[in-house]
């Protein structure tokens, strides 16, 4: 069977090792709420709280801007590449990482979305035993903690529809906990000129937050085309994800932040029991807890139902196996307790997936050969492993590590890597070759001229 | 202090980098062959 085809038999459900069918593809309204709901998370509200309690408010404001204009350069670079394309985030990484090589952004990602998985879950059990005066350790404490997961798990279990169902409801209550944050915030604080007041001292360095604040979206960035893959043109995707990331997401930092220096809480749930509102407010902070923990959960499965992955059972099949296998690792991880470290997890999260996006987005932005490797169905990525892009990633990641106290690390550790990707990825294609095989020529290896692999590659439905 | 102005500056650059990209990727969508948009009545 040549490459881009299936006997059109398949089980196909979200077609996670494919391009997405036409008919599968949704509105612009259906995919802006999905989008809403992936934004209006719990997430956000966290990491706007950690900024709000690091940061006097009006640095805190300049971090958070920040956060939303890179984060949202991220989201439409990237998710127009999946809506021109329709590949799952997987399996745009093939291009860049290789047909093998791509194993390893697949597998930082979906390890970065089951500890979102965790995280989100330690802190939605939490609250959910305080109120209830649960004793924790307890069986109620791990049954509690056991049912929780498998409601995070369900709606990824089934498919990007279920998602939907419950971001209709999961969108509209973050709305309505961003307005009675910012309505308490704002009478608890004494207004604006009282929060900005009584805000705290920085606790760390402007720069060093702005690797907090957007490391809080990074890896929903890197996996935004498992999202916008379902949009019709790259117009549309262009537009909602703007909308999104840069909005709606820095108004609920700037929500969330004030929240923080009016109550000294980041995490919303405490925020809301300083102002005497957690039960009122529960269930609309559970169902933003679901729509984050569900998308993060989903997107990692997508990450390991991918080639090189082979595929076990029909690729529906596989993706759901991938989601049950992957519930169990985040409830594993869950009793490691990674939400006392947050600010230290939001920084790590932009160091190891900021050189993964700046290679994404060079691959197809900045090298127009290439790009029609993506969006042709006859042709495929090609290299089995692209040494450039390993090379950003070895390079780029310990810089941004190793330079917290220079400039903006995230920043750093992505231009390192940037320069090394475009800088051999340039020289290889100026002389019309790649840069595996530059360097299996060095090694007196054979070259590859086309790495197609029946066995593990891409499908195109037919339509 | 100068923090804040190497912030401010950071956020500035990033925002007008945003509006290039998204000017670019509008226009570039609006150059594509017909055939290769799908219309939007074609699902959902």
């Amino acid at each position: 069977m040549a490459e881009g085809q299936t006997d059109g038999h398949d089980d196909v459900g979200d077609a996670a090792r494919s391009k997405v069918p036409l008919e599968k593809r949704l509105s612009f309204g259906s995919n802006l709420v999905i989008l809403f709901g992936f934004v209006l998370v719990i997430s956000s509200l966290l990491v706007g709280g950690t900024i709000g309690a690091m940061l006097p408010f009006q640095q805190a404001v300049i971090a958070i801007l920040f956060a939303g204009a890179l984060n949202a350069l991220i989201a439409v670079l990237i998710g127009v590449i999946a809506a021109r394309s329709g590949y799952t985030s997987a399996l745009v990484y093939r291009y860049s990482f290789g047909r093998l090589g791509s194993i390893l952004p697949n597998l930082v990602m979906a390890g970065t979305g089951v500890v979102w998985f965790a995280v989100i879950l330690n802190i939605t059990r939490d609250a959910f035993i305080n109120i209830f005066g649960i004793a924790a350790g307890g069986a109620v404490y791990w049954a509690s903690t056991l049912v929780i997961a498998l409601l995070f798990m369900i709606p990824a279990y089934m498919t990007i529809r279920w998602i939907s169902y419950i971001d209709w409801f999961a969108a509209p209550a973050i709305i309505i906990i961003m307005a009675v944050t910012a309505y308490f915030a704002l009478e608890t604080g004494g207004g604006i000129s009282g929060i900005i007041a009584d805000s705290p001292e920085a606790s760390t360095g402007l720069l060093v937050a702005f690797t907090v604040a957007a490391g809080g979206w990074i890896q929903g960035n890197v996996v935004i085309s498992d999202f916008a893959r379902f949009f019709k043109n790259g117009k549309q995707a262009a537009i909602a994800l703007f909308v999104t990331y840069g909005v709606l997401m820095v108004f609920q930092y700037i929500g969330a932040a004030m929240g923080a220096i009016a109550t000294g809480e980041w995490n919303i749930f405490l925020m809301m029991e300083e102002f005497g509102l957690l039960e009122v407010t529960f269930i609309a902070l559970f169902l933003a807890s679901w729509s984050t923990s569900m998308a993060a959960i989903y997107g990692s499965a997508n990450m390991i139902s991918a080639p090189p992955i082979p595929e076990f059972g029909s690729q529906e099949r596989h993706r759901k196996t991938a989601v049950l296998l992957l519930s169990v690792v985040g409830l594993g991880l869950s009793l490691g307790n990674a939400e006392q470290i947050f600010g230290f997890i939001l920084q790590f999260l932009a160091w190891i997936i900021g050189p993964i996006a700046i290679t994404i987005i060079i691959d197809y932005w900045l090298l127009p050969e290439k790009r029609k490797l993506y969006e042709l169905t006859d042709l495929g990525p090609d290299s089995y492993v692209n040494p450039a892009a390993y090379l950003a990633w070895i390079v780029g990641f310990p810089i941004g590590f190793y330079t917290q106290e220079i400039f903006i690390s995230l920043i750093n550790g992505m231009i390192v890597a940037g320069v090394i990707y475009y800088g051999w990825m340039r020289f290889a294609l100026n002389k019309g070759t790649t840069p595996e095989n530059q360097l299996r020529r060095l090694l007196g290896q054979r070259t590859v001229e086309n790495p197609y692999d029946e066995t593990t590659d891409v499908k195109t439905e037919v339509e | 202090m100068v923090e804040v102005l190497i912030g401010s500056g950071v956020v500035v650059v990033l925002a007008a980098i945003l509006a290039y990209a998204m000017f670019y990727v509008l226009k570039l969508e609006s150059e594509r062959p017909t055939e290769e948009i799908i219309p939007d009545e074609a699902s959902d």
